[in-house]
């Protein structure tokens, strides 16, 4: 793996901000694609600005019965949120037919999308993952 | 990514300097640098006093516990090659004093001067600022082996029996006396403390460019052990390489196999997937950090019980997997074979079991005592 730099950002304002000052940088999620894609070069980031501690860990019920789930609630809160179990079953049920329970547990919402969207593209992955 | 440190200097003729780029460890056949300390009695000592005999000079990290399973397995991966063999059993601190405990029942005391010179000068001069590392030096002052942990790296210790041999006309020195005469210094010269705070006290409040060591502190197992880590190096390598907790296995390196597998803040994990850096700030458990005072976990005592493996390579991940799955079915979390998501009881059947443990592959097929093995654990524990 190239190596890289590493910094956790503690808020939006400052994720943003490192973010902006390295061309070649990626924000870090879980790590369970961008670490593997890392890993065999087909991602080479010169910086990475870890996005798991800003603080967008919560699942909220908004008041016209919207839910707001926050970028980085893992894939396994989801699955287990009760809300979410009791009104939104298929979005609970379609991420526990996702990956594994050990990577549901890194994988965070913000990723998983930014994943998908990334599928639908073409793509260099070579090898297929299942996250 | 690993440098290696030794090979490519055996041989290699002696330095004219002994001061040695801070960058560059010091090679074998270089002159060990000299530096002074004061002993308990206050009187002072220089390196160069103790020639005529073999020295051991180790640096360790920040924050020295002596209880750490990486400082006990370098000690012992030394002592055991000694003429005479033996092992250390165990290392404990008493304020400035160390105590050693030997298989042959031997307790011996050692002074610790804590960190030397100022911010880290002596690993500097030795080149090996940032890193574990242990150096022998021959009775003439002579750098005769090293070790650098440096990432990804395996000490050699074949180098070090040749090493420390005896030439022709040197005399033989038994364990005793190499231990008495040179775990003194060694245990002593823990420079690292104050570079790694000075480190650490560099790192910027904006993410800079760095892309070198810096100082993690990682909680393994319940205690803080403090690497030099580049950014790239994951969970997995840092507890197998640097850390020596050899139990948790490398697979695919893909977080597919499950081999893996560890707890961060109790939930199961791909440690290969994970950059040691993102665990900082967390608490990681092992498989070496499941049992209590020498009793299996109850999931390990049911894998032996009920022959949850056959080869033993994906056993350690199955069995950090299989705790953290039981916590999560208790705290009912469904899986994707659970028919109603929003039923309050799940029950603990095979398919939910096998379902929930598919992050973790068996080639041997053990599947069935693994399966059987959790589930007599859950069993058990809803008895009590």
């Amino acid at each position: 793996m190239k190596n890289f730099g590493y910094a956790r950002a503690t808020n939006i304002g400052e994720a943003v901000q490192s973010i902006s000052q390295k061309p070649n940088g990626k924000f870090l999620g879980g790590g369970t694609n961008l670490v593997d894609l890392m890993r065999e070069n087909i991602e080479q980031p010169d910086f990475l600005v870890d996005v798991t501690a800003l603080g967008l860990n919560k699942i909220e019920e908004l008041e016209d019965g919207r839910i707001r789930i926050g970028a980085e609630v893992k894939n396994s809160a989801i699955i287990n949120h009760p809300v979410i179990r009791e009104r939104f079953p298929v979005l609970a049920q379609a991420i526990a037919m996702g990956a594994s329970a050990q990577l549901r547990n890194m994988a965070t919402t913000a990723g998983t999308a930014a994943r998908s969207c990334s599928i639908s593209a073409p793509t260099k992955t070579r090898r297929t993952t299942r996250r | 990514m690993g440098r290696m440190l030794i090979d490519e200097d055996l041989g290699a003729p002696p330095r004219s300097t002994a001061y040695a780029d801070p960058e560059v460890p010091l090679a074998v056949g270089a002159p060990a640098p000299d530096f002074e300390w004061t002993d308990d009695e206050g009187r002072h000592v220089q390196l160069c006093d103790l020639r005529g005999q073999p020295v051991l000079l180790a640096f360790f990290a920040a924050h020295w516990d002596p209880a750490r399973s990486h400082q006990l397995w370098m000690y012992n991966e030394v002592l055991q090659r000694l003429p005479s063999g033996g092992s250390v059993l165990g290392l404990a601190q008493d304020g400035r004093w160390c105590e050693i405990m030997l298989d042959n029942e031997q307790t011996m005391r050692f002074p610790v001067l804590g960190d030397l010179g100022v911010e880290g000068e002596i690993a500097r001069r030795y080149g090996v600022a940032g890193s574990p590392a242990i150096f022998v030096i021959d009775e003439h002052g002579i750098v005769r082996w090293r070790h650098v942990a440096t990432d990804g790296m395996q000490a050699h210790f074949d180098d070090l029996v040749e090493a420390i041999t005896p030439v022709p006309n040197r005399r033989t020195v038994s364990r005793r006396e190499f231990l008495v005469t040179t775990l003194a210094i060694s245990l002593a010269a823990a420079v690292l403390p104050r570079l790694a705070r000075a480190q650490s006290a560099a790192k910027p409040a904006v993410p800079g460019t760095d892309t070198s060591l810096a100082a993690v502190t990682l909680n393994v197992n319940g205690q803080e052990r403090t690497l030099n880590l580049e950014p790239r190096v994951t969970l997995l390598d840092a507890l197998r390489e640097q850390l020596s907790l050899t139990g948790t296995k490398k697979g695919c390196d893909h977080g597919q196999c499950g081999a893996c597998t560890v707890h961060i803040d109790a939930r199961r994990v791909n440690a290969c997937l994970t950059l040691a850096v993102q665990a900082e700030g967390s608490r990681i458990v092992t498989i070496e950090g499941l049992a209590r005072g020498g009793e299996l976990h109850p999931v390990q005592a049911a894998f032996i019980e009920r022959d949850g493996f056959q080869c033993g390579y994906c056993t350690p991940g199955q069995i950090c997997s299989a705790i953290a799955m039981v916590a999560e079915f208790r705290s009912g979390m469904p899986s994707a074979v659970t028919e109603d998501f929003s039923a309050s009881e799940i029950d603990f059947s095979d398919l939910e079991v096998k379902e929930r443990m598919s992050g973790n592959l068996c080639r041997c097929g053990a599947y069935v005592g693994i399966t059987e093995a959790i589930r007599e654990t859950f069993a058990s524990e809803v008895r009590r």
